[in-house]
Formats: structure tokens, sequence, C-alpha cells
């Protein structure tokens, strides 16, 4: 039996997708069968940034309606064989969907995967609880910003009250140099607000961007921030794992043996 | 007012619902307001005529058709008479509903059988020969009529028509088109677009610009290559000038889809024509 994770947030432009996505491709890596969930409906983003995009032909609204059956739907990724993307539907909208439905597919799915991974869209409306109805586990996304961690205190409520008990934190787009010189908020520190455990922390890292923008997600490769995600899916399937310490400043040599080991 | 008279229109004609319960001579004043205060609405089309719920003699039916040339502009091809049996056949077995579909569809075919069999050769032959007629008006409406659609098709957006779709613009990504005819983009395509889509194996996609995520034409898919990763290291100079994007045709050539450019060579294939 699989389980169901929603990666949510509250606030918009936090890094949902790129999470949902990182993680889902973490995953297959360490050999689980995944499935990526799109539920934002009418605004997906999640083909884009797993590059799949030009391969949709059915959607969660067709598996749900019963157009199509659910294999049908499934999308398989480009390099992992055990990973598939459930692409939404973006001629529709949310109430396309009733929670009851999402968590029926989920039950059916986890029977078969080892994680069914939500990637919930913005807001606290239909979408985010279509996303959160069949979730065993919640991942919340937040950068270390009095907005977004703000959202994340209401969505962690909200799951709360919705019988979710494993919720963790993902601090995302983590400046340790802004951090160091007391301009940002310290992973810690949004701990401290939001009184839930940590499961990861992200660096702002430029590789991100190129990597979404390729649609290709780095989880696993030499980047920090591929790293950290990669840590998070250890941590997913109960390894223990220590933080990594971002705050090195790598030297030339370190850098060169880096890229030697790589191959 | 009373609900006496029905005009709904369909894609070939209209469709005329009368009141049964009413006597005939009421019925024609109903039916000449009606039909005066639609003249504008109807247009001078030629068009195919149903009647619905009262069965019409012949004298009635000519006085309708005689209201409707003297009080619209619209001309009347053929007449095709709802079939009040068929449709009582059909709502019984929706009714019955716990029968299997397998088991139902049998029976209905094989009343159907029997109720044809009832019907003398005369009124078979006419049938067939409204049907024809009818088959050819849809033909020639589907090989001549194009929607046109003015201005871009954004992500989301969506179009679905039976006959062909021209577009005075672009084609976003996320944005998709589906159609029994061809597509014409006159603009740049980059969503879905499909084809064909009652299984035209001769429908193409045309865009002026064609770059599109996804093409379907009948029962065909392509989908755009995945991107291919340009070398990062590349001297300013030696970048080309970009070309301009010329227009192209994707179709149907040995059960593939292909992309060829729409220039001299493919219009002399007569492509179109086929």
């Amino acid at each position: 039996m699989g389980e169901v994770i929603v990666v949510t947030s509250g606030k918009g432009g936090v890094g949902k997708t790129t999470t949902t996505a990182n993680i889902g491709t973490g995953l297959a890596k360490l050999n689980k069968k995944v499935v990526l969930i799109d539920t934002d409906i009418g605004l997906r983003n999640l083909d884009v940034v797993m590059g799949l995009e030009n391969r949709i032909v059915y959607n969660l609204v067709d598996v749900i309606e019963g157009n199509c059956k659910v294999k049908q739907a499934m999308i398989k990724d480009k390099r992992y064989d055990t990973l598939f993307l459930l692409p939404a539907a973006q001629t529709k909208d949310k109430t396309s969907v009733t929670p009851e439905q999402m968590k029926e597919l989920a039950d059916e799915l986890k029977k078969e995967y080892d994680y069914v991974i939500m990637d919930c869209p913005a807001g606290i409306e239909q979408g985010f609880k279509n996303a959160i109805a069949g979730a065993d586990r919640a991942l919340v996304v937040t950068t270390p910003e009095v907005s977004a961690v703000r959202d994340a205190d209401r969505i962690i409520g909200l799951l709360e009250a919705n019988l979710i008990e494993k919720t963790h934190l993902v601090v995302n787009r983590l400046r340790p140099d802004m951090v160091k010189r007391g301009d940002m908020m310290s992973a810690d520190d949004v701990i401290d607000i939001l009184a839930v455990d940590l499961i990861g922390v992200v660096p702002d890292d430029e590789s991100i961007v190129v990597a979404t923008n390729n649609g290709e997600p780095l989880a696993g490769d030499n980047s920090l921030a591929g790293q950290a995600y990669m840590n998070i899916c250890h941590r997913i399937i109960g390894e223990n794992v220590p933080f990594l310490d971002l705050d090195s400043k790598k030297g030339l040599i370190s850098t060169l043996a880096g890229v030697f080991k790589k191959k | 007012m009373s609900q006496n008279v029905k005009i709904k229109g369909t894609k070939s004609g209209i469709i005329l619902d009368l009141n049964p319960d009413i006597p005939f001579d009421e019925l024609r004043v109903e039916i000449v307001e009606k039909f005066v205060s639609a003249r504008e609405f109807l247009g001078s089309n030629q068009m195919g005529l149903t009647i619905k719920g009262r069965k019409l003699s012949e004298a009635e039916e000519e006085a309708v058709l005689k209201i409707i040339s003297d009080n619209s502009d619209i001309k009347i091809v053929c007449i095709v008479t709802a079939d009040d049996k068929l449709d009582e056949i059909f709502s019984r077995y929706i009714s019955q509903s716990d029968e299997t579909a397998l088991e139902k569809r049998k029976k209905e075919l094989d009343e159907k059988e029997e109720y044809y069999e009832q019907m003398t050769a005369k009124q078979q032959e006419e049938l067939e020969n409204q049907a024809k007629l009818l088959k050819e008006m849809q033909d020639q409406l589907g090989s001549s009529a194009a929607q046109i659609y003015k201005g871009n098709l954004r992500s989301g957006q969506a179009i679905n028509c039976e006959s062909s779709v021209i577009i005075l613009g672009d084609v976003k990504p996320g944005a998709s088109i589906t159609t029994y005819g061809s597509v014409f983009v006159l603009g740049s395509l980059r969503g879905s677009a499909f084809a064909g889509a009652s299984g035209d194996k001769s429908a193409f996609v045309m865009a002026l610009d064609l770059n599109p995520l996804q093409v379907r034409i009948a029962d065909s898919i392509a989908i755009s290559p995945d991107t291919e990763k340009e070398p990062k290291l590349r001297l300013r100079r030696t970048k080309k000038k970009v070309d301009l994007p010329e227009p192209e045709v994707a179709c149907i050539e040995g059960g593939h889809i292909v992309k060829k450019l729409y220039g001299r060579t493919f219009l002399r294939t007569n492509a179109f024509i086929s």
C-alpha cells in the first residue's frame, strides 16, 4: 500500500510545482513507483516543468468523468520508467472534480504505486480541498518571507482540521548569505513560528530556474538544490540524512574534485 | 404567449415543434406570428424542415410550407416528419434500465426491423430519398463552410466544431482546436490541433508558423520533438539570423502525419482537392 502525499503552500509562487517535480524524480531515482497528479485544473504547469507537455492526450478530468481509463491518461516520464504524470485539464476549472472523486482516485492509485504525489494549486478553495482529500501526508512548502509563512500557518491549520497528521515543512529558496547578514529568516526561525517538523531546506539556486525551463527536474544532480531535494526524498522513505551545510563556500579545488567524482 | 409553436434550429435546418392538442386553424395563426418575428434571425438559407409533436395531413403540411414561404426568406428543400413511434420505442427502453445494454440493443434492433418491415415499399423509398438529400446537403455544407475565429486563442481556450476552422490570430500553447474538418491558422500554431476528428484522413492542419505541441489527424497523433539542447558555448558572430517562419501544412501521408512546406510543390499535388 502506497502513500498519498500532497504538496501545498497556500501562497502562490513559492515552488510547489517545482518541489513536486523534483521529489517525484528523486523518488523514482530511488526505484520507487511514483505517480504525480496535477490538481491545478485550468492552470496546469507540472507537465511543463516535467517537460511532458507535448504528450498529453487525456487528463485528470477525463479520468474522473470516465472518458478514459486511468492507465490511458498516465504519461511515462522521459527518463524514469517508474515515474508517471497524470496531468490536469486546461480547459476546465476546479469545480469539474469533487474531493470525494479525488479521494477515490487516490485510494485506487496507491494500491499500485509507492507514492502518489498531488501538486496542489495555490489558495484554500475547491482546488485545495480536492488535492488534500485523499492525502496521508502533507508537505508544506514555504519561503522565508512573512507572507509565505503566514499562509503556510493557515494551511497547516486547515490540514490539521482535515485530520492529516503527518505534516512536514520544506523551506524553499533560502539564501544563506542573507540569513548570515540577518536580512532573511533562517529555517529555524520559520520552524519556530510554524511549529512543525522540517523535512528539508532548499537553497535559492539558479540551476533550478534553468532546469524548470528545460523541463528536466534536477533532483540528485550536482547542484546544491538538486542535492537538497534528493535528501528530502531520502527522508520521505524514512532514512535519516543530515541536513546540507548550505553555507560552505566550495573552494576551487573541491569544486574540481566534485566534477571528477561525478563520473 | 403560450408555447404552442416552437422553432428550433439545427445544423442543416429547423425543427417545428407543434402542439397536438389545439385545432390546426389556431395553430396556423401562431405559426405565422412565429415566422414573422423570426424572419430576420432565420435569414435566407436553404434548409430542411422537421415537424415534431403533431401529425400533419398533406394539406396541412402544404399550408405550413406556404406560411413559411410567405412570411420568411428561407427556402425549405425537404420535409422530415419526426417519428413518434420510434421515439416511443426509444423512451420505453430508456425507462427499462434493468436489462443489459446488449440485450436492449438487440431488442431495439429487432423492433426497428419489424417496424421497417411494416412500412410499405413506397414509404421506404421516400425515406431513403430524404436521407440522401439530407446527406448531400450536409456534405455541401461540410466542405464549403468554415468557421472563422478572429483573435488569439490562449491557453485554456478551446474551439470544438464540425466544420473547418480558420483562425485569424495565434494559437498559444495550452489552447486546442478540435474539428471534423481542417484547421487553418493565419498566425502561429503552438497549441494542439485535432483535424478530422470524425475520422477524415484527408483533413489537414495549416499554419503560417506551424510549431504545435501536438497534431492529431483522424486517428494518428504527432507530438513536437522534445527540446533539443542548444550548445551552451556559441559565439555571437556565428549566430545565424533567425529565418522567418514559412507556412507549413501537416497532413497524413503513408499512415503518418508529416509536415510539409506550403508552397508550389505542395499545391501541385492537389492535396486540397482529394
